[in-house]
């Protein structure tokens, strides 16, 4: 088991009569992509500005490094966050405003530079080093802002919304920059884009009100071993009495157009999606079915809506 | 609480070349630049003046050049009130009268105006970072106590860049414009003057460290710079007026808490006096600031 570089418990925080978090639990193993997923207002920002320190929580208990909460001082390096909705000044210099952030992160000024120099070149901003902010467009300050989450070798990185504000192709290009990157850190990302977090994340933490409602593997959540969903255009002689004998600890559904089939596999006894298309594919074909699509488990969207009681189409 | 002076030196110097390229530096220091040019201009034409009415009540002659009649002019009688004036005491303004005319004149000047400069400087500095979000790239890099220093130490440094550049224009003015103009006499007197000036200022630097420190909007920061500027000359007037033997001394407690009630013994050239003066003034800097961070550290960012 993967040690935790973040153990928050209990987390709870009042902005005035507002709520922000009531009694939040999130676990961070080293290494892991840890995905934050909550509506507006659920309490992502306020829970990563407790863990960097910017924010004082009411309650609760936050463990990083397994050396209490983060002290800028003590774990200096250790920690990095790219906040939301935070602007650099607009007449500063990239690489001046980078060297700032890295020498303030503890490293020397010649590995500042070039730690700096590194950075620039993975963001595709070395052609900007010393232009200043007000001459960059959106999507390049948004690489710059990640670009500084990423300076030295912090062992957990938090990502309040990175992609926030950017046009698809930019969301493509900082997600790609964020997977490409990650090298044994943790990272905590926060977004309401959820295809995003399904594309990045080991680990995914539903937040509502305040309080983790779940927190489990990506593949866990998206019951990617438990649920199987057949595209078909209906045969003649389709009976699901046949294929409910064939998987009796399973539920299976199809729609009212016949268009769909979804097998959910229920107990203790597992079944492989290999081991379950052996047994239901050849009762399609039997039963004169055209098979258009074969997926896997559900969608990040789909799971988060269900967890919510919320309605959504298929 | 820790505190690395590294991070304070980093800190600094980002905000100092950050004021420079934001031409922010280039705004105040036109501005004392400025300042100290017109007023000593102002102030050689007056001198003219005074002059030639002494001349003219003498049956001397009237000279082109202010500053000729000098010596005479410090025995008369106008110019030991307007001393006597600048200064507040007429027992301190006899021992200025060996004192250049245009460096007592800039010390009255920084000693008056550059305290409100500042505060209008120094009022919005942590409150714009804050309001920006531009902190939060630094505040989780740092202590506060380092963020917050760095950024009033480079608003020291550029109000001692400008009250040095008020100084030499002065000089060069003088320099041009008066007539026995002792040069080597003259600089001394106003870097003297200059560094008091400085020393004098850093309480309102606190003051509007302070208040940027607690207040995030930027306009309302530095609304309440100006008001609490204002708040402190209106007590020290107060204090001032009311203070006397017996229970009235309460008020001698406010006159010591405000920078105005240090102002006189900046210009005193007793040991005793300026060592009084730079502790009062650097001990009410540290409270004023302090009592903001006081505020800033328990601050949600």
């Amino acid at each position: 088991m993967k040690t935790l570089v973040a153990h928050i418990s209990g987390l709870k925080k009042h902005y005035g009569k507002r709520r922000a978090l009531d009694g939040l639990d999130l676990k961070i193993p080293g290494g892991a992509v840890v995905g934050l997923v909550g509506e507006n207002g659920a309490g992502k920002t306020t829970t990563m500005g407790i863990m960097a320190g910017l924010i004082r929580a009411d309650l609760g208990t936050v463990n990083l490094f397994d050396d209490g909460p983060y002290d800028p001082m003590r774990h200096k390096g250790r920690l990095t966050l790219l906040p939301q909705d935070a602007h650099f000044h607009p007449h500063a210099r990239v690489a001046n405003i980078l060297v700032s952030c890295a020498q303030l992160q503890g490293l020397s000024r010649s590995e500042a530079v070039t730690a700096v120099h590194e950075t620039l070149e993975w963001v595709n901003l070395s052609d900007r080093a010393d232009s200043p902010v007000r001459t960059l467009s959106h999507g390049m300050v948004r690489r710059l802002t990640v670009a500084q989450a990423f300076l030295g070798k912090p062992e957990l990185i938090l990502l309040d919304e990175p992609t926030s504000g950017l046009d698809p192709l930019q969301v493509v290009q900082v997600r790609d920059l964020v997977r490409k990157r990650h090298d044994n850190q943790a990272i905590l990302v926060s977004s309401h884009i959820l295809t995003e977090i399904e594309a990045v994340c080991d680990e995914v933490a539903f937040v509502k009100d305040g309080r983790t409602t779940k927190q489990e593997s990506l593949t866990s959540i998206t019951r990617q071993q438990k649920l199987m969903t057949y595209r078909i255009e209906r045969g003649p002689d389709l009976s699901l009495g046949k294929i409910r004998d064939l998987l009796p600890d399973a539920s299976i559904e199809l729609n009212p157009e016949g268009t769909l089939l979804v097998v959910k596999v229920t107990g203790e006894a597992l079944l492989s999606p290999v081991e379950i298309n052996r047994l239901i594919i050849p009762v399609l074909l039997e039963t004169g079915c055209g098979i258009l699509e074969v997926s896997t488990g559900s969608n990040l969207e789909q799971e988060y809506l269900n967890s919510f009681d919320m309605p959504h189409k298929q | 609480m820790k505190l690395s002076l590294k991070d304070v030196f980093i800190v600094w110097k980002y905000e100092w070349f950050d004021l420079y390229r934001s031409r922010l530096a280039i705004f105040w220091l036109s501005l004392y630049l400025l300042g100290a040019l017109s007023s000593s201009l102002f102030f050689i034409m007056v001198i003219g003046g005074i002059e030639n009415k002494i001349a003219q009540e003498t049956n001397l002659s009237e000279t082109k050049k202010a500053g000729a009649m000098t010596s005479s002019l410090q025995e008369s009688r106008q110019f030991r009130e307007i001393v006597t004036q600048l200064v507040g005491d007429a027992e301190l303004a006899r021992q200025f009268m060996t004192a250049p005319l245009i460096a007592l004149f800039f010390g009255w000047m920084s000693l008056t105006f550059a305290p409100f400069l500042v505060i209008l400087l120094s009022s919005e500095s942590v409150s714009s970072d804050i309001s920006s979000g531009a902190a939060r790239f630094s505040l989780f890099r740092t202590s506060r106590l380092a963020y917050v220093l760095g950024k009033g130490a480079s608003q020291a440094t550029l109000v001692l860049a400008g009250i040095v550049l008020s100084a030499l224009i002065t000089w060069l003015v003088g320099m041009f414009r008066l007539s026995s103009f002792k040069a080597e006499s003259a600089a001394w007197y106003l870097l003297i003057y200059s560094l008091r000036s400085w020393i004098y200022t850093l309480p309102f630097l606190g003051l509007g460290l302070a208040v940027s420190q607690v207040i995030k909007s930027v306009q309302l920061s530095r609304a309440v710079g100006i008001v609490i500027f204002f708040a402190t000359v209106i007590f020290y007037r107060i204090a001032d007026q009311f203070s006397a033997e017996g229970f009235a001394r309460i008020w001698e407690l406010l006159i010591i808490v405000l920078p105005q009630g240090h102002r006189l013994d900046f210009w005193r050239p007793d040991l005793m006096s300026q060592v009084s003066a730079v502790s009062f003034s650097l001990g009410l800097a540290f409270l004023y600031f302090m009592a903001g961070y006081y505020l800033f550290s328990r601050k949600d960012i």
